[in-house]
Order: structure tokens, then sequence, then C-alpha cells
């Protein structure tokens, strides 16, 4: 019989190089996260189910994995979505912390979707939370981080997708259609489905600039002219201000120098409900699915008995690993620093080497299963190790060492004792310490 | 350097109508009949692949097309996370619930409690009978849906009708319409963002262009 192997769906292993991959890509979205002045936070991965619940979406609520908790009998959910966690943490933990407080994270975030492009039930996120800041600015900061991270991974050809949720929800409360229609009105313009559009519009029948609106909507969408055109739609306070507010954002945006890296889009109505205004998604060319999204979530502190404004963003890992890959962007993948392969029977050689190179910070792997040099040095190559030190054996004398450089196919034969003395003389990289 | 858009066009009952289409925007040379699968426009800097109509939602939200064109039916099928900015107005057809005559004449819908129906469709039908109460058992097959119902697979079946002519020649009779269907243009998200002008440009003349009838 077979021994059972099997994954179950939306499940996903990353062997070594897949794993170094999505550790370069965390790295250096941490690192961009820190220039920034954000400091990582780390948040339980199962809490109560309820109290998870708390200011996650509806929809992201339906689709979190659950379980019982042992003692008390409770229900526990797996974490489905970390900025409500955050918030929370910020609303009881941190709250009398200096303001701006700037968090970051990596993480694993579990969700019962149907596996799609790139996505899984388990996936990764790096991100950034943004607590105590209602100006604009905050906006301008992630959306620029963002930025900075999309090319940080080496990713080219990327736009910004920039709206703001209250432009649509002011004009959904001038429609005063009943719930399913408004779900039907959001479903067609996510999908800039103008004949659906069209359709409802005609059916619900609202006041002729409202009508005249949403049937603009799929067509705001572009650069700064977008602005203008939405003024002439934006008649109810609640659009009004949107638009105020995004037009400041995109104003700051341009200082920054990052217009071009965004796009205006009002008739965009995805992304989160708690999302109170501006939000953006990173799209990147010949990727269907956005590799990053954020925006501002104002309300939901509140809800933790914390009234207090807030921007975030993440990244998902998942999919950026494989924009990265669609594009070509090459990861550098590099073995060890020194293979040692000793023939000699006490193997001191292999030792004292070994431990001198991994002092001054070299890695350092060993062969110890015996096997003929070539099969040796195949071994090493395979593990992409940078030099191979032989002792003993048929190549290396007495007190000597056999150094090999993998990659230009060079050897040297130098004496053990001055390589253990100052290794740096001869293998650049490495420093005496 | 701006890469080529990408174009995914379905074989069969939608193609002569899309190429009847793109042709008032110089889009030629493409001969169907032809064994080959992609063609190069130059004169539009576009790529064209010929597709099998349900394998171009894959396509589209995968990025590997930034633009298709396909069936609304295929898309209430699979629901693909694509923009879906244009509609096309043409191939227009129906999805029906339909059974044989001598079945129909002593039925009554209104008292379905349980079907079997045969498909290629088997969400959109699901939907259909479970919005509706009744119990339904999906057969799923790829083609010629019509033969079911005459060997006893299924006593009916959920399909696409365009003039009604193959279900009478198969002595169906439509019973139910579940949804109508044209041609739609549909966008990869990505691309809409990234190619922003040059896609709305493709869109407001295809938009613009003539027409097709059938």
């Amino acid at each position: 019989m077979k021994p059972p192997t099997q994954l179950p769906k939306g499940a996903r292993i990353y062997l070594p190089d897949e794993a170094a991959r999505k550790r370069h890509v965390e790295t250096r979205l941490l690192d961009v996260f820190a220039r920034w002045g954000y400091r990582e936070i780390v948040t339980p991965t199962f809490e109560y189910a309820d109290v998870l619940a708390t200011g996650t979406d509806a929809g992201v609520q339906e689709n979190m994995f659950k379980l019982v908790d042992r003692e008390t009998g409770r229900l526990l959910a797996l974490r489905a979505d970390i900025t409500p966690q955050i918030a929370r943490i910020v609303a009881t933990r941190l709250r009398d912390e200096g303001k701006p407080i700037r968090l970051a994270y990596v993480t694993n975030v579990f969700r019962y979707d149907e596996p799609q492009v790139s996505h899984y039930r388990e996936f990764y996120q790096a991100g950034v939370e943004l607590i105590g800041l209602d100006q604009p600015e905050a906006e301008v900061e992630i959306i620029a981080m963002a930025v900075e991270g999309l090319r940080a991974l080496g990713l080219e050809r990327f736009q910004l997708d920039l709206g703001h949720p209250d432009f649509f929800r002011g004009l959904l409360e001038e429609v005063k259609a009943p719930a399913a229609a408004q779900r039907e009105l959001r479903a067609a313009l996510a999908r800039k489905d103008a004949a659906t559009l069209e359709r409802l519009v005609a059916e619900l029948a609202p006041a002729a600039h409202v009508a005249e609106a949403l049937r603009a909507l799929p067509t705001l969408f572009g650069h700064e002219v977008v602005l203008e055109r939405a003024q002439a739609h934006a008649r109810n306070e609640r659009s009004a201000r949107a638009l105020a507010n995004l037009t400041e954002v995109y104003r700051l945006l341009t200082i920054y120098g990052l217009a071009d890296t965004v796009l205006l889009d009002l008739g965009e109505v995805r992304g989160f409900d708690y999302y109170s205004g501006t939000y953006f998604e990173a799209y990147v060319a010949g990727f269907g699915a956005s590799v990053a999204a954020g925006g501002r979530y104002d309300h939901m502190l509140a809800r933790f008995g914390y009234d207090c404004p807030a921007v975030g963003f993440a990244f998902d890992l998942g999919r950026a690993l494989a924009v990265m890959e669609a594009q070509g962007v090459g990861v550098a993948l590099a073995g060890p620093d020194f293979f040692v392969i000793d023939f000699t029977p006490d193997k001191t050689a292999a030792l004292q080497l070994a431990r001198r190179l991994r002092d001054l910070g070299a890695s350092v792997a060993r062969d110890i299963v015996t096997r003929g040099l070539e099969e040796s040095l195949a071994y090493a190559r395979a593990r992409r190790a940078r030099w191979a030190l032989v002792a003993g054996g048929p190549r290396a004398r007495a007190g000597e060492v056999l150094a090999l450089d993998l990659t230009d196919g060079s050897e040297r034969a130098l004496a053990l004792r001055e390589v253990l003395e100052r290794p740096a003389r001869f293998f650049r990289g490495v420093r005496d310490a | 350097m701006k890469e080529r858009l990408t174009l995914a066009l379905p074989k069969g009952r939608l193609l002569d109508g899309a190429l009847e289409r793109l042709r008032a925007l110089g889009v030629d040379g493409i001969d169907p009949d032809s064994r080959r699968l992609i063609f190069t426009v130059a004169a539009r800097d576009l790529r064209v692949l010929l597709l099998k109509p349900a394998d171009v939602p894959a396509y589209v939200l995968y990025g590997a097309a930034d633009l298709g064109i396909v069936g609304k039916d295929i898309l209430l099928e699979q629901e693909p996370d694509v923009y879906e900015p244009l509609d096309l107005g043409f191939g227009v057809c129906r999805l029906v619930v339909a059974e044989p005559r001598e079945l129909w004449e002593r039925d009554d819908p209104s008292k379905w409690s349980w079907v079997r129906v045969a498909t290629k469709y088997p969400r959109l039908a699901e939907q259909y009978f479970t919005d509706r109460g009744i119990q339904v058992e999906i057969v799923r097959l790829d083609g010629s849906i019509e033969l079911a119902p005459l060997v006893g697979l299924a006593e009916r079946i959920v399909d696409l009708v365009q003039s009604g002519e193959t279900l009478r020649a198969n002595g169906l009779v439509e019973v139910a319409e579940i949804v109508r269907s044209t041609a739609r243009l549909i966008v990869n998200r990505a691309s809409m963002k990234t190619e922003h002008a040059r896609i709305t440009g493709l869109i407001e003349e295809l938009k613009a262009a003539p027409r097709v009838t059938r």
C-alpha cells in the first residue's frame, strides 16, 4: 500500500529553492518597511473565532478555518486577515504609545477560498499598518512604500489602481435601492460590465443625475482628467468628500513624483468593506490579480473601543513570486561558500578548516559521505558551492589543501597552515576577523 | 518597449462575428480554416489566438491573453475574475431547459421536485434548479447534449439554442429559459491598468465598429 501523502486543497509546500526565493522577497520587503521606520509585530496564528471575527469583513468571516478549543469548548479560528488583529492589539495594548504607530509584519493567512491565480488557502503576506494619522500624507506614505517594494523586488510595468469606496457609496445612498439590487450594481461595476449596469440603472430608475453618474462609473478611470470628469457627478456630500480626498492624495503623489505609477479608478468597488477612504491595488503587466493592496480604514479601531484613524497595505507573497517568475526576475540562489572534502582518516583538516571559516562568517558544508573525488565535486556543484576544499586523497599532498573555484574551474594547491592563518588572502569575499 | 497585445478568440459559432467586427479595425489575415492557432497582425500590433470557447476565460484570467471574446453563457458558467466592458451584441442565443415532446405533453414544471439533466453548464444548471427548490442531478457532457434524452441518459437537458432547429430535429421542446447570451469582450484585470490607453482605445473602436447582424 502506498503511504498517505496527499495535501489538502489549497495547501502549498515551498521546496528549498522556492523557499529561498520566498525568503528573498520577505527580506527585501521587510528591508523597505524598516527603512521607513516600521517595527515588526507578531500576532497569534489562532484566536477565539468571535474575537477574530470582529472587524473582519463578512465575506472573509465566512471563510475562516475553525477548530474547537479543547479546554473551554469555545470556537477558535485561524487568522484570516491580520489587519483587525493588529487594530485590536493597538486599541488594547499600544493605545498610549505616541502617534503615529508604524507596524510591519510577515505572516501566513488562512482562508477557505477557492484556490486560483497563485492563491492558496494558506498564503503569505508582508505588510504594514500606519496608525494614528488622518492626514492624506498617510495614504501617500504607504503608496510610496508599495512602489518601493515593487521596485525592490525587481518588478517593472506595474500600475497602482487608486479608488475611494465612498464615491460609489454616496451614489448608492442616492439610489435608495434594496440590498439585492445594490449587490448586483456592485458586481456589475466590479466587472466594468457596462451592458448589465445599463440594464440595472434602467430598472432602478434613480434621479437623472445619479443614473448618469452610475453609467459613467466604469469609464471614470485613467489619469488626472478623471478627477475633473468625476466632479460633475459628485453631487451628494459623501461622494464629494471622497473626491476631494482622492484629489488631495493625487496632488501629493504628484509632488512625490509618483503620479505616473497610479491610475485613478472611481469605478473600482473591490476591496474590503472596512476601507473608509482612499484605497489601492497594485497590478503588474501580464498577471491577472493584484500583488499588493491596501487603504484607509478609519473606523476599525473604534470597534475595539479606541477611535483612531489608520491606513495599511500588504503584499501577497505567492503572487509576488509568480509575477517575478513571469517577468523573468532572477533571484540568485546561493549555495554554501565552501564545500570541504577530506580523504584523510582523522579528518582534522576538514574540521579545522570548517571551524575557522565558519568563525569568519562563511558558510561551510562538509562531505562526510565516503566516495570518489569526482562524485563529491559533482555533489558540491549541484549544491551551488562557491569553492571546494580538498584534503588528502588522490590530488592533495600532506599539509596541503586543493582549492577548486567551482564558478570558473580554476584550482590552486595551498598550504593548509597558511589557509588556516589568513583565509582572506586566498578567498575573495572572506574577511579576516 | 511596449509588448504586443494578445487577443483570444473563440473558435466555432462566435468566430465569424468576431472576425467581421475586427476587420473594421483593420485586423485581417486570420484564416479560421488553416490549422494555425496563433496569428500576428502587425498593422495593429496584435497577436491573435484561436481557442476552444470555454478556454478563452482562462487565457485572459491568467494573463496569457490581454483581451478575449467569449459568450456570456461561458462567463456565467465560469465566473472568471476579469473585466467585461463591452457587450458586442452578436452571437445571440439562449440557455434553456428542454425535454422530449412526449414528456413535455404530460409534464408540469411547477411540480418538479427532482430532475436529472444532461448539460455542458453544470454550474448554471444547478443554480437554476436549486434556486427553485428543485433537487438536481447533473450529468456533465461535453457535446451532442441533445442525444442524452433520446438514449435515456437523462430526461432533460440544459443547453444553448440559437434558432431552435437542433432541438426540433431531435424531438425536443423548450420548457424554460435560463439566461440570454451574446458575445462579450473581456479584459485581463492587470492589462486594463498597465495597458490602459491601448486597451481603452481598442474598446472605443470596437464599440464604434459597425454592428454585425448575425
